[in-house]
């Protein structure tokens, strides 16, 4: 068994040598129990035959990394310029115009729920007979907002 | 209306008159302007609706997702730039033509006030997007992709269109200004429980329903970057838009006829969440979760009370954005890795720490972690189910459960652990990823601070 676990170690080395260039030791093992024989291959030195197929993991060849002409890039184009112009444009169009002032913009949004509570009140109460003066001292605290939670689910 | 479609349709010769170098500079600026006009559609001064013509309107249901809709164009131009600098420069032009007419497409179909206008809409959103998918995909399976997705939503779509014709016939209108105040019941009675499931079956696969589904995995992982964004983000929506919509004029069947539908969704919401924990591709991890998000929409509109349906309209807008980032961000790994295999590409906080962040966030968002408004539509969709029924709170905690499990599951594949050896020649991220997140994750995070613009009509 030592023997054959021997062997496999060999095996193993002799294989990581070929797969990654390393210069194979010049050993040579034959199994005493069996008649096994590991060597190393009788050109040694150079690596096993490419795989037919890539390692998929392997960056591809096609791919240009952006950062070696531009250190400076910013992922959208490789010209320079353009970059850093589509950059600038993105964030303040984006973020600047967009996101702050339409921001604003809902923020800022009038609760018409209230108001239409406001004005439903007002109307009810002159149809009742209250003066049109009425309409000018309205209580504003009168347009409660129906209590959501009370409502069915 | 007009103010966001002539801009949308002018895109298209945008792209076509300009020079090489200004064509994703033109086009991510005029449509992150489109997007600010459209939000002006969140004013929504009346009970009803805002009306702008005979043929468009907006209500506080198609408002949000209209916004979303013009809110997603940019970030679809952003995340395509770098998969598309190595095509020919009339291919470029074309992929954005392809953008811009779906996009023209589906702002018609949220807006359209008449139901075969929304049909014939609803039908045109589909030829863009099949061919953004069988001709900019990156595998040979996203012919089959493209065929799933086509035949799955037209056999669905095809009995919609008779009985929309049947309505019409009977109504004499099929615009929804008017449906709303059409009071009279629909008999019962079999053709009728026939129409029902013709109206309803079309919105069922575009969801999709769980039974359904097997067009989504498919489409969404062959399609590239910005066909997976707008798919997951937008088109899904337009089946819960459309069965909002249509099952206003479908009462009383709904009431029982949505029993098989409830059972399917509520099983299929765990299922699909489980199919989540054993993916090995991290593009149909993230569709796959999309189904199940999709099935709790499905819950809540079959449910029909007040706070299904505002549970309904903020998930739609939260899974839109919070998907849409998820696709983008495994889309930064297949950039990198030219794989989608999840465990190809561990062990990034180290490498990518700014990324992570992102990962972390949408993670987050994604298993409905408070305040976001994943969580309030979720809590509203399971508030109102359980008041429903009582026993829908074990599926539906199951699920949340489920959810979160394979949300950081995702997290701590890609994220956490020790890097692979071969992982140590990826670029760094690109501002260009950075922004896209950001824009993807501000709106997000803004809206829980304001999310009674994306509650809907029963707000």
């Amino acid at each position: 068994m030592a023997a054959g676990l021997l062997g496999l170690c060999t095996r193993r080395l002799l294989a990581a040598a070929a797969t990654r260039g390393i210069p194979a030791a010049r050993v040579r093992w034959e199994s005493s129990s069996s008649r096994a024989v590991i060597a190393p291959s009788a050109v040694v030195g150079k690596r096993g035959p490419e795989p037919t197929t890539r390692w998929q993991e392997d960056p591809d060849t096609e791919d240009e990394n952006l950062y070696e002409k531009n250190p400076d890039s910013h992922g959208y184009d490789k010209d320079p310029a353009v970059d850093l112009w589509n950059m600038r444009v993105v964030f303040f169009f984006g973020f600047s115009i967009v996101l702050v002032l339409g921001s604003t913009f809902v923020a800022y949004l009038p609760d018409y729920r209230w108001s239409r509570n406001l004005l439903a009140l007002a109307v009810f109460a002159f149809f009742q007979g209250a003066s049109p003066r009425s309409l000018d001292h309205l209580d504003l605290n009168a347009a409660q907002i129906e209590d959501r939670s009370k409502r069915a689910v | 209306m007009l103010k966001i479609i002539i801009p949308t349709i002018m895109l298209m010769p945008l792209t076509w008159l300009s020079k090489k170098n200004m064509i994703w500079i033109n086009t991510t600026t005029y449509s992150l302007l489109i997007s600010l006009i459209s939000l002006s559609l969140l004013n929504q001064p009346s009970n009803n609706s805002l009306n702008f013509s005979l043929m468009f309107f907006s209500d506080p249901l198609s408002a949000p997702l209209l916004v979303l809709t013009t809110w997603l164009l940019p970030l679809m131009l952003m995340a395509s730039q770098h998969h598309l600098s190595k095509e020919p420069l009339i291919r470029k032009k074309l992929y954005i033509t392809m953008l811009t007419m779906l996009q023209t497409f589906l702002i018609m179909t949220f807006t359209a006030t008449e139901l075969i206008s929304f049909y014939i809409l609803f039908e045109a959103t589909l030829v863009p997007t099949l061919i953004i998918i069988t001709r900019w995909g990156n595998q040979t399976e996203r012919l089959n992709a493209g065929l799933y997705f086509l035949f799955y939503t037209l056999m669905g779509s095809l009995p919609l269109l008779v009985a929309l014709i049947s309505i019409q016939n009977l109504t004499g209108s099929l615009n929804f200004l008017l449906i709303q105040y059409w009071n009279q019941a629909l008999p019962d009675s079999w053709s009728n429980i026939f129409l029902w499931l013709a109206c309803m079956m079309a919105f069922m696969v575009k969801m999709p329903l769980y039974g359904l589904h097997l067009w989504l995995p498919k489409a969404h992982v062959e399609a590239p970057i910005a066909g997976s964004m707008v798919l997951a983000a937008i088109l899904l929506k337009l089946g819960g838009y459309g069965m909002l919509r249509i099952t206003t004029m479908l009462n009383p069947q709904t009431s029982f006829m949505a029993y098989p539908f409830l059972m399917l969704s509520l099983w299929g919401m765990i299922m699909t969440s489980s199919i989540c924990l054993r993916q090995t591709d991290l593009k149909s991890l993230i569709a796959y979760s999309s189904v199940s998000h999709m099935a709790l929409v499905i819950v809540a509109v079959l449910i029909q009370t007040p706070w299904s349906y505002m549970g309904a309209t903020a998930l739609m807008i939260a899974h839109g954005l919070t998907s849409s980032m998820l696709f983008c961000l495994a889309n930064s790994n297949y950039e990198r890795t030219h794989s989608r295999t999840m465990i190809l590409a561990r062990g990034l906080q180290t490498l990518l720490p700014l990324m992570a962040a992102w990962w972390l966030l949408a993670s987050l968002t994604n298993l409905a972690l408070p305040p976001s408004i994943n969580l309030i539509g979720e809590l509203f969709v399971v508030m109102s189910s359980f008041s429903w029924s009582n026993i829908t709170i074990i599926l539906m905690g199951t699920n949340i459960t489920i959810t979160a499990l394979y949300s950081l599951y995702m997290l701590i594949t890609t994220q956490r652990g020790k890097y692979t050896h071969h992982i140590n020649s990826i670029k760094p991220s690109f501002t260009r990823e950075n922004a896209l997140m950001a824009l993807h994750m501000t709106p997000l995070l803004l809206l829980s601070l304001n999310p009674k613009i994306i509650l809907g009509f029963t707000y």
